[in-house]
């Protein structure tokens, strides 16, 4: 502990120091600001802010996601600062600069318009390419989102997810994605920097991110920095757009699945400015009806963000979002396909507030953030108004995170405090977890310096230090991250080691219950991840980028539901270790322009290792080895746009191996013979004789969907885009969920024929 | 993060000509289409699931010989494919044993009996009273010749050692040790025989203590064997009280014994435990070739001794020489 505590210290202390080393050296210059688009004040990431001398000499960097730039330890002298990015006209301003200044220069750029037939298109903005991937890090875009066909004329964000190679979902519906190998709760969904315990809706199409309001997403699957930390497997760090500053506008769509108003606009024009989205779906009204089946969802969401520019030098944003979501998954086993019954139902429901406040001071090279956020899941299951398993986690955070700009180094670093309430009632499902309130505090701080020693060479190690007080535990979590772009080649890795104190507790043994109790580690043994990722990308043209990523993640202390043959009824939780390794491959072709296709494949293996004795006893062995059932081996996606004459038609092809499953030789009833027992008057207990866990794999999946989509222009400002698709569309019948004990079998949505329309105030 | 600004590309990317461009991503558009379609044809074949394993086992059965009866109940169950949470209909099963040694069949017929639940089950019965040191094989057959087996030994009487009595500050206590036996006995009675001092005329009346787990009064397993630990004076408390003598009351004390009910050696649980969710796992613990459950055998042990009269004394009753 006192190691640690040096540790901790000494992290405090560097950044100090660097605030001493940035003035020391302060006879550079520093030119930084934000750029944003000039017609609605959004900020634009991706813009390449480049300094030129009089000789010719280049140096500059590229916006993040707030469109914020930095460009350091410039020589003092005059300069030509040119800004340029897809669709927008270059922006070009001469710049004298002297020594230890510091320029904050903000500038907006125009959209670039061009004349196609009657239609005015506005050039869109660049698509950050599915296999645009780096070490694990995937950067997502708005137009990347809107390439994938879905029933909704607003696109989502989960629907582009689960088209990239490596994420595993369940289907159609649970909202429950598993990142390579790792489980739903391993993942960390963050907006705005505010954390979302269960943001997937329950039909697997829909999460609480529309494309509408997402500036950018970066998904880590896996080898994240030491910003981030808590979860075993991934982190999705999506930006939430900020509303229009310039003028009010809105939308409102209309389509099977779901309905959506979105508004935004100035509250103090070019300074303040609001978005607000509402969605709620209309399954029962609208797709039930068109397949003519029962679909048992409803769910919803409402996002509202305020951002406010304070000065040339901060800007503030509030952020807040609510979703709800119920409806029946599965089958209860134990009732009779005859009987009329009420099935249990799962409700969750999302709170989470926070803010944002990011500022430059004015004398250092530093950008500097403090979060503040509140989340909150409600979770039930069970018969509907009478829940037998309930769940209730809360979480206040507070983080603040700094770059200093220290010639090409970047040091980011910062410090973390969070506390949250745990209380869940497991309704009995695990016999040896005795739930109660808990509380559990994590403090701690990273380090994480980005060296550039050579050009398109990035290194980037860290470490993170955090401390559960609360729980007398504390990790020192060693990070690294290496990019290196030569030329059209990208070498890149990525390696790190995790802890997740909160934990997710659930019964996979039921695809139909994806009730999610939080806990601390129940065992008393936190889960921990070892990860490594290499991979290497080639563009050797502008329209051919190809990719490759191979990934090996070794897991332990994972907490796993104890085998069982005792038909899907109560059971023990159990410790279980695993590895879960694989490549990717993705190549696209095109750009998003005019035609754009994307191919993937990713291919994985996800072991976990049981020491349950039963296993032990049952095969001899020491530890059993198994495929979990989000084990898939192989899954390819096909993805391609095509645009014309205003046109826009997006295929999807999706194909996975099958999802292992529990074989079993049939049923028996089972005694226990433990004494004199009287077999005439012991009734015994229904038993499913399982072998092995999980050595069957359920048929393949595979789907089509295809999408068309064209925009109207109904008046000077005003749209109408009309957009006509098939889910499923040579009617593949998926296995979503195959109950043992009746064969009854939950298929995944059949044909669906879609058609929504959206009428849009730009 | 804002540490990991993406440094501009400021490398010039290979250019090629716009007629080459076009003309290769026509070829990629009908390369991607024909490719989309070859693998929604390849993959369009339905496929369904068979979640059961072929496997040449047919039957469950539960229960055990009891050399104390001369009837023995056997439930056995049919490997289904259907879950049944009411229990059995039906069941295509003949049921016989057979004494290995001497070739003796036995066959036993069925019943369906409805337990306290509301679940049904079959219960074969079979007329036999097994011989200790004998193998009895039970045949579970199916009318198309498939079938289930399991052979158990009827444990015999093994030898005992009985130790003096011991007099100590908790009272008279004396130790039984059974060298052969290595497992918990399922049952410990020890039976005292008695006459009421008041009326000596009456003939005696026994009284069994059964020895629980409480304060490991069954017995533990010791180098020497399992040994079990006669304490006189609770044994007391529990004679007065079922034979309804005063607390003051000597009786006299004919004669004493230990009987203890065995099980066969494969009775043995993984671990020596019999744990719920160990034995639930089907193979985890089972003597049935082509299927699943167990069959054993069960014995009674006894023995029956006298203490002496000093012994009888302290112990808390009347030694019979006085009367």
């Amino acid at each position: 502990m006192s190691s640690f505590l040096r540790l901790v210290k000494s992290v405090l202390i560097l950044p100090l120091l660097l605030v001493f080393v940035a003035s020391a050296s302060a006879q550079t210059a520093t030119v930084r600001g934000f750029v944003t688009d000039s017609s609605d004040g959004q900020p634009i990431p991706g813009v390449n802010v480049v300094l030129s001398d009089v000789s010719g000499g280049l140096s500059g960097a590229a916006t993040d996601t707030d469109g914020f730039y930095a460009v350091s330890r410039i020589v003092p002298g005059i300069y030509k600062l040119k800004a340029s990015f897809v669709g927008f006209k270059d922006h070009e301003i001469d710049l004298t600069l002297a020594a230890s200044e510091i320029q904050t220069i903000n500038f907006k750029m125009v959209v670039e318009e061009t004349e196609l037939g009657e239609v005015l298109v506005e050039s869109t903005r660049e698509t950050a390419g599915a296999a645009n991937i780096t070490a694990g890090l995937q950067t997502i875009r708005p137009a990347d989102i809107s390439l994938v066909p879905a029933p909704d004329i607003s696109a989502d964000l989960v629907n582009y997810l689960t088209s990239l190679p490596g994420i595993v979902s369940q289907g159609d519906r649970g909202g429950q994605l598993f990142i390579r190998g790792g489980e739903p709760t391993q993942n960390m969904v963050l907006l705005d920097g505010i954390q979302i315990f269960q943001p997937f809706h329950i039909v697997g199409f829909f999460s609480a991110f529309p494309a509408d309001i997402i500036n950018s997403a970066d998904v880590y699957a896996g080898g994240f920095g030491a910003r981030f930390g808590g979860r075993l497997s991934s982190v999705m760090d999506i930006t939430a757009r900020t509303g229009n500053k310039q003028r009010m506008v809105g939308a409102a769509t209309i389509a099977p699945f779901v309905s959506t108003v979105r508004l935004e606009g100035p509250l103090l024009p070019g300074k303040v400015s609001f978005l607000a989205s509402y969605r709620q779906s209309v399954i029962e009204q609208g797709a039930s009806k068109l397949v003519d089946q029962e679909l048992p969802f409803e769910f919803g969401d409402i996002f509202a963000k305020i951002h406010a520019k304070l000065g040339s030098s901060a800007q503030l944003s509030i952020t807040g979002i609510q979703t709800d979501d119920n409806g029946r998954l599965g089958l209860d086993p134990l009732v009779d396909s005859e009987v009329e019954t009420v099935p249990d139902e799962i409700q969750w429901e999302n709170l989470a507030v926070g803010s944002r406040l990011i500022f430059l001071p004015a004398s250092l090279p530093v950008f500097a953030e403090l979060l503040i956020s509140y989340s909150s899941l409600n979770n039930k299951f069970g018969p509907p108004g009478d829940p037998t398993q309930t769940t209730n986690a809360t979480l206040f955070s507070f983080a603040s995170n700094l770059t200093h700009y220290v010639g090409t180094t970047d040091f980011n670093w910062g410090i973390f405090l969070s506390s949250s309430k745990l209380d869940s009632d497991l309704g009995g499902i695990f016999q040896n977890v005795d739930l109660k309130v808990e509380y559990i505090t994590e403090v701690g701080a990273y380090l994480e310096p980005v060296f550039n020693p050579m050009e398109g060479l990035s290194v980037q190690p860290g470490v993170r230090l955090q401390s559960f007080p609360s729980k007398n535990e504390s990790f020192i979590e060693p990070r690294l991250r290496v990019v290196w772009n030569t030329g059209i080649h990208r070498l890149s890795m990525a390696a790190g080691t995790y802890h997740q104190e909160l934990t997710g507790l659930n019964d996979r043994r039921n695809a139909g219950d994806i009730f999610t109790a939080w806990t601390a580690a129940p065992n008393g043994k936190v889960p921990e991840a070892k990860h490594i990722i290499a991979g290497y990308r080639v563009q050797p043209t502008n329209w051919i980028t190809f990719a490759a990523e191979g990934f090996y993640k070794d897991l332990t202390n994972l907490v796993v539901p104890e085998w069982t043959a005792f038909p899907r009824f109560n059971t023990n939780i159990q410790a279980a270790d695993g590895t879960a390794s694989g490549f990717d491959i993705r190549l696209e072709l095109g750009s998003s322009d005019k035609f754009q296709t994307t191919i993937s494949w990713g291919r994985s293996e996800v072991k976990y290792g049981s020491k349950a004795r039963a296993l032990q006893i049952l095969t001899g062995e020491a530890e059993v080895e198994y495929s979990p059932p989000h084990d898939r081996k192989d899954q390819i996606n096909i993805m391609t746009s095509l645009k014309l004459k205003g046109f826009n038609f997006n295929v999807r092809w999706q194909f996975g191996t099958g999802l292992p499953f529990n074989e079993s030789l049939g049923f028996d009833r089972w005694v226990l013979l433990d004494s004199l027992v009287n077999v005439t008057e012991i009734p015994g207990e229904e038993r499913v004789l399982y072998g092995r866990p999980y050595t069957g794999r359920l048929p393949t999946y595979h789907r089509l969907d295809i999408s068309l989509d064209r925009e109207f222009r109904i008046g000077p400002t005003t749209f109408l885009t009309i957009q006509t698709g098939i889910l499923n569309a040579y009617d593949r019948r998926n296995l979503f969920f195959l109950d043992l004990f009746t064969l009854r079998r939950v298929d995944q949505l059949p044909f669906i024929p879609t058609l929504g329309i959206k009428l849009e105030y730009k | 993060m804002h540490g990991n600004q993406a440094k501009p590309v400021l490398s010039k990317k290979p250019v090629l000509s716009k007629k080459l461009v076009l003309g290769t991503m026509n070829r990629s558009v009908l390369a991607t289409f024909v490719l989309l379609f070859g693998l929604v044809f390849w993959a369009g074949c339905e496929e369904e699931v068979n979640p059961f394993v072929e496997e040449d086992r047919f039957f469950t059965m539960f229960g055990y010989l009891d050399t104390a009866s001369n009837e023995q109940f056997l439930r056995v169950i049919e490997l289904r494919t259907e879950f049944a949470a009411g229990g059995e209909q039906g069941i295509d099963a003949l049921v016989t044993t057979t004494e290995v040694e001497t070739g003796v069949i036995t066959v036993w017929r069925d019943s369906l009996v409805s337990f306290y639940d509301g679940t049904v089950g079959h219960i074969f019965v079979g007329n036999l009273r097994p011989v200790p040191g004998l193998h009895y094989t039970v045949d579970v057959t199916r009318s198309d010749g498939k079938r289930a087996s399991a052979t158990t030994l009827v444990p015999a009487q093994p030898n005992v050692i009985l130790s003096e009595a011991q007099a100590a500050f908790v009272g008279v206590t004396q130790k039984v040790v059974w060298p052969t036996i290595n497992f918990i006995p399922f049952k410990v009675e020890v039976w005292y025989r008695t006459i009421d001092t008041a009326s000596p005329g009456l003939p005696f009346r026994e009284a069994v203590v059964l020895y629980g787990d409480d304060n490991g009064r069954v017995g533990k397993q010791t180098v020497d064997g399992w040994e079990i630990l006669i304490r006189y004076a609770e044994d007391k408390k529990e004679v007065t009280n079922q034979l309804g003598f005063g607390e003051g009351d000597q009786p006299i004390l004919l004669s004493l014994g230990m009987r203890i009910t065995m099980s066969d050696e494969k009775w043995r649980p993984p671990d020596g435990l019999f744990n719920t969710e160990i034995l639930v796992q089907p193979g985890t613990f089972s003597n049935v070739e082509g299927g699943f459950g167990y069959f054993g055998s069960l014995n009674q042990f006894s023995l029956e001794w006298t203490l002496s009269p000093e012994t009888t004394t302290i112990a808390g009753y009347t030694n019979p020489g006085k009367r």
